[in-house]
């Protein structure tokens, strides 16, 4: 999922602001692959071990705004509004724990920062919910 | 259909069937203390065969269950049939060895490899 200028962005207490966009990719760390003994191709893969990663880009703040600290947990909520509009708001929100913060100066473009953050499970039952939730943001 | 005493154990996912050692069993003199060159012709292989895959369930309590009936043949001796219908008769299951814990994602599933051999 790919959210571009999202209306708003928090993570925890902090409001990001300049957000340019939030990315939310899914992948398999490990698949399961298995074969059997009747033929050359695959019997068997299945998605075990699941990891989703937030890539928040904005604009960075104030020379001295060094970001959300490394390790932190947080609630990370992103909405989104078609149009601008108040309309059909939706929120992604997800608990995160922040892995990574960097910084760049593109050519000829403003500076970058990219926040970048795991999705972990805490809905019971822990490790087996779906940790992103897209839900309606009333207004 | 795989088999082992007429019970289909392995058929829950895909798994492989690898027979042997064949021949016999030999040493080396001199590992036997003596100090003459050559090898000694211990005797024939017992017939064995390793099964390995993955045991598969659409939920935890059913892939306990599949686990159970695997788990519950240990010891016992029938014929092992693999896949394509070849045939070894009279072996017991010697060991039954899970190679990491259960996962789930679409499924639950376990790996594993179950060794057999003619006593």
């Amino acid at each position: 999922m790919l959210i571009l200028n999202p209306h708003r962005v928090e993570l925890g207490p902090l409001v990001l602001e300049r957000v340019t966009s939030v990315a939310i990719d899914r992948a398999t760390v490990t698949p399961v692959e298995q074969w059997g003994s009747t033929g050359p191709w695959c019997r068997l893969v299945d998605s075990t071990k699941r990891r989703v990663t937030f890539t928040v880009r904005q604009e960075p703040g104030a020379p001295a705004d060094a970001g959300p600290a490394l390790g932190s947990q947080a609630e990370i909520r992103v909405s989104v509004s078609p149009a601008a509009s108040d309309r059909h708001r939706r929120r992604v929100r997800c608990i995160c724990v922040v892995v990574a913060v960097r910084y760049e100066q593109p050519a000829g473009k403003p500076p970058v920062r990219t926040i970048s953050l795991l999705a972990i499970s805490t809905a019971a039952p822990a490790g087996a919910t779906d940790p992103v939730v897209i839900e309606e943001a009333n207004p | 259909m795989s088999s082992f005493d007429g019970l289909d154990l392995f058929g829950s996912g895909p798994c492989t069937f690898t027979a042997g050692p064949r021949g016999s069993q030999w040493a080396r003199k001199i590992d036997l203390g003596t100090n003459d060159a050559g090898i000694h012709i211990l005797g024939a292989h017992t017939v064995s065969v390793e099964v390995r895959g993955r045991l598969t369930a659409a939920n935890a309590a059913a892939l306990k269950a599949v686990t159970d009936a695997l788990d519950a043949a240990a010891g016992n001796k029938g014929d092992l049939v693999d896949d394509t219908g070849r045939t070894w008769p009279d072996l017991t299951l010697i060991e039954i060895v899970y190679e990491a814990p259960p996962e789930s994602g679409r499924l639950w599933s376990i790996p594993y490899r179950a060794y057999f051999a003619g006593l």
